[in-house]
């Protein structure tokens, strides 16, 4: 025996359904775009606060304060030359995301993701490493450098290599993965700046939120990981 | 890959050697710590409640220049300067580089005509 909805009640249904639909997609927009914006926002403002430095003036305190180092051409190359790389990968990853351009064209995607990955490898990563003997901090500040780099480094490589195996799955987490490391400079100085408006001396704001932005970065990264599928961890231990 | 491995592994052999020398020299040592306030006896402390311990030297040149001016025109009998510091955030200071408070100096003229005038002289950003 077949049943028979009544009209009125099909249509209300429907239209309940299409309702929380929208609403569902409405609030993951949103939720997207509050991730979204500032985190291109700030990576803007980087990249822009690094222009004024290929001015190849000695005059920001940032190199004022690291004179000594400077007086050696090979670490003031290294410094340059990774300042380029960090702002290209910033700059570079902001598209790498976005599925708008991956289904309208995938050149970019790969052109980019090229661009990204050469400069990492062999610019942003070993220069990274070079000046993490004489970065700011303790031992374990120098410590933790070195490990970004050379996390940054693997991660990035493991990218690439799965995306050549066309492991798109694994592609996906790692590239989250060197993506997080990338984006410890944006969130380094999110935190530096939160810390010195609360009155926080300027040397222990460094260092904790140094360690705050990388351990931050890779917890939040592997929530993601996690929330997205238990498929992706699968196809990682693979 | 090979060739980026290769990069990683001489980056890290040469900056260890580097850093070998460098640690060495004294400026090395000292050159992440954080500047100490300045404590040498200065004119200007007669004039100036220098409420701030770390008031840099440009500044106390500025108050020291006002202060001369002031006293030159004959106006001001009693004056107090004061620094005052503001943490404010600026978006050039979205870098890696130490943040630095904004320095106000602050004049507080008591003469005759107006005995509590307070004026706001100099703005210092570091």
């Amino acid at each position: 025996m077949e049943l028979i909805w009544p009209r009125h009640l099909l249509a209300n249904g429907c239209m309940r359904n299409t309702r929380v639909l929208t609403l569902q997609r409405s609030a993951r927009v949103f939720l997207q775009m509050l991730f979204w914006v500032p985190v291109g926002g700030f990576s803007l403002l980087l990249i822009y606060n690094t222009l004024p430095y290929f001015s190849f003036s000695r005059n920001f305190s940032f190199i004022e304060e690291r004179s000594l180092l400077f007086q050696s051409n090979f670490y003031s190359a290294c410094f340059y030359l990774h300042i380029t790389a960090g702002a290209l990968c910033i700059g570079t990853s902001l598209i790498q995301f976005s599925r708008y351009i991956l289904k309208r064209s995938k050149a970019i995607h790969r052109v980019s993701g090229k661009l990204y990955v050469f400069v990492v490898l062999f610019i942003g990563a070993p220069t990274g490493l070079y000046m993490s003997f004489f970065a700011k901090g303790s031992f374990w500040e120098r410590s933790l450098f070195m490990f970004m780099a050379s996390w940054w480094f693997v991660t990035t490589l493991y990218g690439f290599s799965t995306i050549l195996k066309k492991n798109v799955i694994a592609h996906k987490i790692w590239m989250m993965r060197s993506y997080a490391m990338a984006m410890t400079a944006v969130t380094f100085r999110v935190y530096h700046i939160a810390f010195y408006l609360l009155g926080w001396s300027h040397l222990e704001n460094y260092e904790i939120s140094l360690w705050i932005s990388v351990i931050g970065n890779m917890l939040f990264t592997e929530w993601i990981v996690y929330r997205q599928s238990k498929q992706y961890l699968s196809s990682f231990t693979n | 890959m090979y060739a980026g491995a290769a990069l990683m592994i001489g980056a890290s052999i040469y900056g260890f050697i580097d850093y070998k020398k460098t640690s060495h020299k004294k400026e090395f040592a000292g050159m992440y710590k954080e500047t100490k306030p300045v404590t040498a006896p200065d004119p200007v402390k007669e004039n100036a409640s220098d409420k701030s311990e770390t008031t840099t030297l440009e500044t106390k040149k500025i108050i020291k220049d006002l202060n001369t001016v002031v006293t030159d025109k004959g106006k001001a009998t009693d004056k107090k300067t004061e620094i005052k510091k503001k943490r404010k955030f600026r978006f050039s200071e979205f870098s890696r580089a130490p943040l630095r408070d904004e320095e106000k100096v602050i004049i507080n003229e008591q003469d005759t005509k107006s005995p509590d005038s307070t004026r706001v002289i100099a703005h210092k950003n570091n």
